[in-house]
């Protein structure tokens, strides 16, 4: 219903607002009314209309909301105040309500946009990743760390049950070079891994260059028994490691 | 949230007409409640303003907590009810109010937009993604159990694509970096990124 779209502000039509006040009243009864029987509770509703000296509502009864009022005072002085409001409070409460929807919607957003970067990315249509700020291209880097974390358990996993063919060969693990000392766990990074792309975010940051220069530490993982990991987490990496300049020439 | 609750995010069944009569199940009794008292309390503060008028309201839960609204003030209100030989502005306390009041209302008014703006974005994301079954195995909605159908060399095939992907993520974190420093030096001269390789995947996958 919303074709008037009333601004939240006394009336000033002495007319429309007495209009408006008659309207809204037996709205507000009815809402009260259906409250009481359908969640079966006492209520009781009290107006006085601007400038009136007597009560112009009470609600249901007199003597009912005189019941409810006695079952209210006879309450402790906590459980009286914990749940009273007024009008700034109740205001202040809607928006605190409002404000954790908000922080969530905007990560859903967030995952949503990030997990539709990556459809696109491998279907080639984001040749160079144009076009995406660095909280997005951090966003992704963690999402396709996370999915190749995944695949590689999956491989493994197959690979102990005896279950990849021959022609599916696993190849000895290469250098990898982690940083994982010292940075802050970004919102949604789930692991640890990879800290090589946070060190390029902060050089970008605070040109601390040698920042990310610096953390190209080469963790060889030599392979231990069987363990198998067919896919460098931040291989790509060993791009800027090894000086390659860019844009190609 | 969990994705899977992501995909039965639809629009609810929409407004039902419901007899108005007590709700026998006591979980849905206090969900009612719950969602009527505040829209109650919302529809009170609204004549509250937009008539001048005071308003009290006091309800009880259905687990026995009481909870009151009351314009300028629920004790204010309750006095002046109980006692009703007194004047009608005796004691009234109405401070900065208004302003106040019309202050907040902006802020959730802002707010509201922002979630909006938002909710839109996130539809816009998930529509578009709707339209690609086949690659939304690897945006995967439930990572784990996908995996577990895929056969090897679909496994195989996909972590090479997520690795090219990753390399074009390091390639562009690297260009990005460069420009902020080039920034003010030089020109910025446009670079197309040829998708390449990173050079340990060669090494690494000597049947692709």
């Amino acid at each position: 219903m919303a074709r008037n779209k009333v601004k939240l502000q006394r009336i000033i039509n002495d007319a429309k607002r007495r209009a408006t006040f008659k309207k809204r009243l037996k709205g507000l009864m009815k809402k009260a009314s259906e409250l009481a029987t359908l969640c079966s509770v006492d209520t009781c509703l009290m107006v006085y209309g601007e400038g009136e000296a007597q009560a112009t509502v009470v609600w249901p009864s007199e003597s009912e909301v005189m019941r409810v009022l006695e079952r209210f005072k006879a309450l402790p002085q906590l459980d009286k105040y914990k749940k009273m409001t007024d009008l700034e409070g109740f205001i202040q409460e809607r928006i605190d309500k409002l404000q954790e929807q908000l922080d969530k919607v905007r990560r859903d957003a967030d995952e949503s946009e990030t997990k539709l970067l990556l459809i696109e990315a491998l279907e080639g249509r984001r040749p160079g990743l144009e076009g995406i700020t660095i909280e997005q291209l951090t966003s992704l880097g963690w999402l396709v760390d996370a999915r190749l974390n995944i695949v590689n358990d999956q491989l493994q996993k197959l690979h102990e049950q005896g279950l990849l063919p021959a022609s599916v060969s696993l190849p000895t693990m290469g250098v990898l070079p982690y940083t994982t000392a010292g940075y802050t766990v970004a919102q949604e990074a789930p692991i640890q891994r990879g800290g090589w792309l946070m060190g390029v975010v902060r050089g970008i940051g605070s040109l601390g260059y040698s920042l990310f220069r610096g953390s190209g530490r080469s963790n060889t993982v030599g392979p231990s028994g069987d363990m198998v990991q067919p896919f460098n987490i931040g291989a790509g990496s060993s791009l800027a490691n090894q000086g390659i300049s860019f844009p190609p020439k | 949230m969990v994705t899977a609750a992501a995909a039965r995010r639809r629009p609810s069944l929409g407004r039902q007409k419901i007899e108005i009569r007590r709700i026998e199940s006591e979980e849905a009794r206090q969900v009612c409640f719950s969602k009527r008292r505040a829209g109650f309390f919302k529809k009170a503060s609204e004549l509250s303003i937009l008539c001048s008028a005071d308003v009290a309201a006091v309800v009880f839960s259905p687990a026995g907590k009481a909870y009151s609204f009351g314009h300028p003030s629920v004790e204010f209100l309750l006095d002046r009810f109980l006692s009703s030989s007194l004047p009608a502005t005796a004691g009234r306390e109405e401070g900065s109010s208004v302003s106040v009041v019309a202050e907040l209302n902006r802020q959730y008014g802002e707010l509201r937009a922002m979630v909006d703006a938002h909710k839109a974005r996130r539809e816009r994301a998930e529509k578009t993604m709707e339209k690609q079954r086949q690659l939304q195995r690897a945006a995967w909605m439930d990572p784990e159990a996908e995996v577990g159908h895929m056969a090897p060399e679909e496994l195989m095939a996909l972590g090479t694509k997520l690795v090219a992907v990753q390399g074009g993520v390091a390639a562009r974190a690297d260009q990005m970096l460069r420009d902020a420093l080039l920034l003010g030096r030089r020109p910025n001269t446009t670079t197309t990124t040829t998708t390449r390789a990173p050079p340990g995947f060669f090494h690494l996958h000597p049947h692709f």
